[in-house]
């Protein structure tokens, strides 16, 4: 009792002479956020992630990029043509767009023209570079000698792709096709990913590893708002890298953030109610912005017939995947273990916030025990008899979904044995065909359904593709092909609501959830929006 | 000293090679990273084209090698520029001391290569992480040698009186309380609990100073019960005497303002880099309690051991000053063992005391090995443990001089 005292006593003594000062900001305004997995690097070939994709938003443009509703808008590009055979695509720039200033550029304002896009391109081709991003350009005409990529004038660049490709101008709206500067890329060669020098509405400060990032606003940026006033409005952007969660959240509450993105177990539940609204005690303080996002959570189930880990396995019957399909409850997963904040994957494979999404579609994947149990017994199997335990493979951060359905199949009588690996693993034995049933998400590179799709286009099995199950099927591959010959959007999103019907009658993936962007904003970040690939554009936020 | 210093390097170049192949080795175990670093889309030609950008297509024997012939100060390397061999001559640096037709030998600096997750040189990251972990560990150090000592010397002192009990006891709460629970433990109270500041009554201090001043100065004996017992008044006095008109006196404390979360540095939106030393406080301490309940008790022992050697009672003869006793005869003798232990302890803090790192998300070498070690980030784990290998042989070897310097018994051989 006395040394609980005197400890707490002494404490307060040696913490007494500690005193704080504030940074003094005036009457500028600066937007702070927390990034708790780091930053890689700013220069947009490594934008893999969306904690770097937001970091390169920021100070770089593309030729285009998406708005709000996921429309292709212009960026760099003010306007472009296709070509009839829609295999050519013109790009007129902008004549006012600048990079920002560095001590590699001769002029101090120096304009972008259509080489510096030629260099961004090819420079995403360089195989000694090694981006992540280069298959962006794989429906490009490489063959040519310009890699397809022709400078008409220095205002006007003609890219040339191998066959139409409608989502292409999705692509060109990626982070990876962001361009650059070739004087400050040369000069700094690797190091350019901290010395980064683009046209975006933000230019580098300060960067110290592991502890902060600090941008400022980009006083020549192009863009103006309707008023003519020059965008951004914020006066510097500011990053912390805070690997501790819970003090993310109390950052938020106490005002140093100006936003959080996304759910972690660490407040939740502080912060939702179980139906996925913000409770009512921080109602003037922090906002819930919340829409689709394009992504899937899903489990999938290795269907080649030539594999050896499947000969002879009850997997192989379409009717066993089925039953798992159907077999478990959706609506109380999202609930129990996502707080309602993502959505029930009850139409698809396809997410929720794609034109191709269809709320009305039914796939047949409604939670229904006695539909599972007959499916089984039609299969042979019943009361899961005659079926091995089946390995489900995972990383920890998904164990608890994974333990749910170990619950809810155990009820068909089918046994799972939940495999936790750590990342690096789980994608290599998942690549690697050597997973018969994994966890994984797709998250949407460009907003098309046929980036989802290609998850079951049999020439993208993998490792050479992102067919990960190994699902193939012919009427399937055509109306693939169908699809990308076709330059009607609505023709278009009629053919993948059908493929999309293909895939779930044969059930190679069950989908878990259809994703949830969940912003938490303070009140006194105004304008502050996002859309379903989840970018952070932070043009005309304002700060009162 | 020479043919010391120079067993001591053979001894020390030993040690690094073993821990080096060891870990290089161990971690060929594990999955390369191309595959997370290819993205979503894992185009097998990215991965490919990873691999071959780090090495990581090549065989495992064949990449120690290079990896060898990087860390050594005199390397070969191809004057091909397509060359695997070839590092661009910015990055290695150093200069050639043979040119061949088709190789050179460089001599420069140990290359440690980019780290595969950035991107970013591995000794740059390295040059960024070890101040931090350097500055922790010296005043985490000083913290508990100057508090141990002072603390072991007064416990001796009062031998068998509570203040030695106290002490005692304190010490081996310290001691035992494992370094992640204190670490979140003091964490939570000095970066949130206290963080604000709190307002408490002046009776619960006032009365428990009243009760020590009495049995000491007036009633000279000690009452059982009595110190407990004002504690207890003071807080009924604070909560209840509201209720029934006694004043509580409030007395408000600056809260400690220190954050849960921080390093050495932090970022001014306008000014840049700026030094937070109040980050350090919290870290210092927590990494401290250790080392300073260790001292502490070896401090206590190492006096009480020396005052009963003939030699004091000779000096106490001869008609010393006890202060002169106690300076150049007891304390000089007592330190020994406590220099030994705490340049011992010294020596694991520079390692990086990761948890202490972790949980307050200090930058440093202890967070830096664990980050590269959850990611596979082998250039990194390389370099980091190389760094930490050569810092135990140096400060093994300063320990064994310094030991020898305090007691000549033990010179060098």
């Amino acid at each position: 009792m006395r040394l609980r005292f005197f400890y707490v006593f002494i404490l307060f003594l040696t913490l007494l002479s500690c005193s704080s000062t504030d940074e003094e900001l005036g009457s500028k305004t600066v937007f702070t956020y927390n990034e708790s997995n780091g930053i890689s690097s700013l220069d947009p070939a490594f934008a893999r992630n969306l904690e770097n994709m937001w970091a390169v938003n920021q100070l770089f443009d593309g030729l285009v990029m998406l708005n709000e509703s996921l429309e292709i808008a212009p960026s760099i590009a003010q306007t472009w043509e296709i070509g009839a055979d829609a295999k050519t695509y013109t790009f007129h720039l902008r004549p006012d767009v600048y990079f920002h200033s560095d001590e590699a550029f001769e002029v101090s304002k120096r304009p972008v023209n259509a080489e510096d896009i030629a260099f961004s391109f090819n420079r995403l081709l360089d195989p000694t570079l090694a981006s992540p991003g280069k298959w962006i350009f794989d429906a490009v005409d490489q063959s040519r000698s310009d890699n397809g990529f022709e400078v008409l004038n220095d205002s006007t660049l003609c890219i040339h792709l191998k066959s139409p490709f409608p989502a292409f101008l999705g692509l060109l709206s990626t982070q990876y096709a962001a361009i650059v500067p070739k004087e400050v890329v040369e000069q700094y060669g690797a190091d350019f990913r901290s010395h980064p020098i683009g046209t975006g509405p933000f230019k580098m400060a300060f960067w110290m590893e592991d502890v902060a990032l600090v941008f400022h606003k980009n006083e020549n940026y192009w863009e103006q708002d309707e008023a003519g006033v020059q965008l951004p409005y914020l006066d510097a952007v500011k990053i912390e890298f805070v690997r501790d969660m819970s003090a993310e959240y109390l950052g938020l509450l106490q005002g140093k953030y100006d936003f959080m993105s996304g759910l972690h177990s660490a407040y939740k539940d502080e912060l939702l109610l179980s139906n996925g609204e913000l409770r009512a005690s921080f109602e003037n303080k922090i906002r819930l912005q919340k829409r689709p996002f394009i992504k899937t959570d899903y489990i999938g189930i290795l269907v080649d017939d030539s594999a050896a880990i499947l000969e002879n396995h009850p997997l192989r019957n379409p009717l066993v995947r089925r039953a798992l399909n159907v077999g478990f409850d959706r609506n109380s997963m999202v609930r129990y273990l996502r707080n309602n904040s993502v959505y029930a994957a009850g139409h698809g494979f396809i997410p929720q916030g794609l034109p191709a999404y269809d709320e009305t579609a039914d796939y047949g994947v409604t939670f229904d025990q006695e539909l599972a149990l007959d499916l089984l017994r039609e299969a042979g199997y019943p009361n899961g008899e005659g079926i091995p335990p089946i390995p489900l493979s995972t990383t920890s951060d998904y164990v608890d979904l994974c333990e749910f359905l170990q619950f809810q199949w155990g009820q068909l009588g089918i046994k799972i044995e939940v495999d936790v690996l750590a990342s690096a693993s789980h994608r290599e034995k998942v690549s690697k065909s050597q997973a018969l049933m994994f966890r994984k998400s797709w998250l949407a590179d460009y907003p098309d359904a046929e980036n989802f799709l290609m998850l079951f286009n049999s020439s993208n099995f993998c490792p050479n593709g992102p067919n990960y199950t190994h699902y193939s099927n012919e009427a399937f591959d055509s109306l693939y092909t169908e699809a990308s010959l076709s330059t009607l959007p609505e023709q278009r999103q009629q053919i993948y609501r059908r493929m999309d019907s293909l895939v779930m009658a044969e059930s190679p993936v069950i989908p878990l959830f259809y994703d949830q962007v969940s912003h938490f904003v303070r009140e006194e970040v105004k304008a502050f929006e996002t859309n379903g690939v989840n970018m952070l554009d932070l043009r005309k936020t304002r700060k009162k | 000293m020479i043919s010391f210093l120079l067993r001591r390097s053979i001894y020390g170049i030993t040690v690094l090679f073993g821990v080096v192949t060891l870990v290089f080795f161990l971690f060929g175990l594990v999955p390369d990273p191309a595959r997370e670093l290819a993205g979503q889309t894992e185009s097998e030609e990215v991965i490919q084209a990873i691999r071959v950008k780090y090495n990581l297509d090549l065989s495992l024997g064949h990449r120690y090698l290079l990896f060898i012939n990087d860390v050594s100060p005199l390397s070969l390397y191809a004057n091909n520029t397509e060359s695997r061999r070839y590092r661009s001559k910015e990055e290695v640096g150093g200069f050639e001391v043979f040119s061949g037709d088709d190789n050179k030998l460089v001599l420069k600096a140990p290359y440690l290569g980019r780290s595969y997750l950035t991107d970013r040189s591995v000794s740059a990251i390295l040059k960024d992480a070890f101040p931090g972990t350097l500055v922790l560990a010296l005043v985490a150090m000083l913290f508990a040698m100057i508090i141990g000592i002072l603390l072991g010397l007064w416990s001796a002192l009062n031998e068998g009186t509570w203040i030695d009990r106290m002490i005692l006891l304190t010490a081996s709460v310290g001691m035992s309380g494992p370094s992640f629970f204190m670490a979140i433990l003091i964490a939570w109270i000095g970066g949130f609990l206290l963080y604000d500041s709190v307002s408490i009554s002046l009776w619960i201090i006032v009365l428990p100073l009243l009760a020590i001043l009495v049995q000491r100065m007036v009633l000279k004996r000690k009452i059982p019960g009595l110190f407990t017992g004002s504690i207890v008044l003071g807080t009924v006095m604070w909560i209840g005497g509201s209720k029934v008109g006694i004043p509580a006196f409030g007395m408000i404390l600056p809260g400690t303002g220190l954050p849960m979360n921080g390093s050495l540095y932090t970022v001014d939106v306008w000014k840049g880099e700026q030094l937070a030393l109040k980050n350090l406080i919290l870290p210092a301490l927590t990494l401290g309690i250790r080392p300073l309940a260790v001292v502490a008790q070896l401090m206590r022992n190492s006096v009480l051991e020396v005052k009963r050697q003939d030699f004091v009672r000779t000096a106490r003869a001869k008609g010393l000053s006890e202060v002169r006793i106690m300076s150049k005869h007891i304390l000089r003798n007592a330190l020994n063992p406590v220099l030994t232990a705490a340049s011992g302890w010294l020596a694991s803090m520079l390692a990086g005391a990761v948890f202490v790192e972790f949980v307050f998300g200090w930058k440093g070498m202890g967070l830096e090995v664990f980050r590269s070690l959850e990611k596979n980030d082998l250039p990194v784990v390389m370099g980091a443990v190389m760094v930490i290998a050569v810092l135990f042989v140096i400060i093994n070897t300063l320990v064994d001089l310094v030991y020898g310097w305090i007691d000549p018994r033990v010179r060098l051989n």
